[in-house]
């Protein structure tokens, strides 16, 4: 239980699709075997991706039990796909397949405690189709984000996908960036191609959603969308910070280069950007971590998410153990309930 | 308040699109600038780390456009208006000695500068060894202490 009784936003949960995905996909791709998760990827880790009890969040009945044990009040789901094929109207399939799973299993049932909330996931190399899926559920109160992979084959702020980000703007709905760690196609994994061995894969994987936050602001997207927040699901604020802190620097003299850019890069997170906090992210103890947040000017930028049932979830009873308390209101309710006010 | 003026250059000794830098005993290295028919003098020291900022490129600047449906546009304006320093190559305003990316922060000094009628008694500090009767107008750096 929490510290302060109040309730808990888990602000990243992957519910398990299973085998019901096949009804909600269509022809032809309801005939198209259905991997797990991560089946594609290049790269595992020496175990089960996905812990032991992960099954039974095919269920709500299951996952509710499981965060009422936490205090969770409100969580929000973020089914995960199954990265980039090499058709990309697969990809499109597997979203609004998604996405209607979504609509008529967990988030349609009478129980309403905790709350479940879900996510449009749409499919970025496919503009056109992203737009219309945002179009189809934008309005639906159910769900309170838009959601993308990290996989991609170009970075965000590329002029193409722009309407995508205009349309989730229109509706008031903050665009997840969120690892699916599966696919077919794709760029190669670290900054220098493939590396040899997953830890090399967990060390390097918060670069990838980095370099989508750095296209996202070098090309000026939240200065044509004032309201849009991007919420990195790979957590990664600990990159991020010295990473702007360079950007900033070198700003001053490529400005030019970028008029669009109208601030040192930094001081668009502020309004633009949310970070999941993860298990990985930042110093190991408890001080140097409070430090860091001070350092860093991050703490209202950061959101409890457990990624559960991610082997490298972040249980509530852990992260209250390991984030200083005088945070516990922003991360694990304040910021949260701000960005999802759709919710709450 | 008094006004000192202090001879530093023939008008005629300012280069086109570059800085002319000259040594004023008492101010030490400055850039005299000629901007469309103005002279303007900026010290010749970056405020961000010391580097020789009137020897740089002397040049215009971009700002956006951002229309609706569009992605923005990058229009050059202001050419020959910018200072741009040879070290870490920051845009300075050559008019103001303001930054162009953080103006609030970060600024060169300035000098304000007057072109005089040239009086051949006046000896002219010159960049060059020797000195100079201008005919055409000597330009006065005016110290206001």
């Amino acid at each position: 239980m929490t510290k302060s009784n109040q309730f808990v936003v888990d602000a990243l949960v992957h519910p398990f699709v299973g085998s019901s995905l096949s009804a909600h996909l269509g022809e032809p791709f309801r005939r198209w075997p259905l991997r797990a998760p991560n089946s594609r990827a290049a790269h595992k880790p020496p175990f089960n991706e996905y812990a032991i009890e992960a099954l039974p969040t095919t269920t709500a009945q299951l996952l509710r039990a499981r965060f009422r044990e936490s205090n969770v009040g409100l969580a929000v789901l973020a089914p995960l796909t199954f990265g980039l094929a090499a058709d990309p109207r697969f990809d499109v399939a597997v979203a609004s397949a998604l996405n209607s799973w979504l609509a008529d299993t967990m988030l349609n049932e009478q129980d309403t405690s905790p709350k479940l909330v879900g996510s449009i996931r749409v499919a970025p190399r496919d503009v056109r189709a992203a737009v219309k899926e945002i179009e189809k559920w934008g309005s639906d109160p159910r769900f309170v984000q838009v959601a993308v992979t990290t996989e991609a084959l170009a970075p965000y702020g590329q002029e193409n996908y722009f309407p995508i980000w205009e349309a989730a703007a229109s509706y008031g709905l903050p665009v997840l960036v969120c690892a699916d760690n599966s696919r077919s196609v794709g760029p190669g994994l670290s900054p220098i191609g493939y590396p040899t061995h997953y830890l090399e894969i967990a060390t390097l994987s918060p670069f990838a959603g980095t370099a989508h936050l750095v296209s996202l602001i070098c090309s000026g997207v939240f200065e044509r969308l004032e309201s849009l927040v991007f919420v990195f699901g790979d957590g990664a604020f600990d990159v991020v910070a010295p990473l702007l802190w360079r950007s900033n620097k070198d700003w001053m003299a490529l400005r030019s280069e970028v008029p669009w850019v109208m601030r040192p890069p930094s001081e668009y997170l502020t309004r633009h950007a949310r970070f999941i906090l993860s298990s990985s992210d930042g110093p190991l103890n408890a001080t140097d971590f409070d430090r860091f947040v001070e350092l860093t000017h991050f703490g209202s930028l950061l959101l409890y998410g457990s990624r559960y049932p991610r082997w490298d979830q972040f249980g509530v009873a852990a992260a209250e153990h390991w984030i200083p308390n005088r945070h516990h209101e922003s991360i694990f309710r304040g910021v949260a309930t701000d960005l999802y006010s759709r919710a709450t | 308040v008094t006004a000192q003026r202090i001879p530093i250059l023939t008008a005629t000794e300012v280069q086109a699109g570059r800085g002319t830098v000259v040594h004023v005993d008492g101010i030490g290295s400055i850039g005299v600038f000629s901007v469309r028919g103005r002279y303007y003098a900026l010290k010749n020291a970056c405020p961000h780390q010391g580097g020789p900022l009137c020897q740089g490129e002397v040049t215009g600047t971009s700002i956006a456009h951002f229309t609706p449906g569009e992605p923005p546009s990058l229009e050059w304006v202001r050419d020959g208006e910018v200072i741009r320093c040879p070290w870490h190559r920051w845009e300075f305003d050559i008019l103001t000695g303001h930054a162009l990316t953080k103006p609030d922060r970060w600024r060169v000094a300035k000098y304000d500068v007057a072109l005089e009628q040239a009086q051949p008694e006046v000896p002219v500090q010159s960049v060059e060894t020797y000195p100079v009767v201008e005919k055409d107008g000597v330009l006065v750096l005016i110290i206001t202490r």
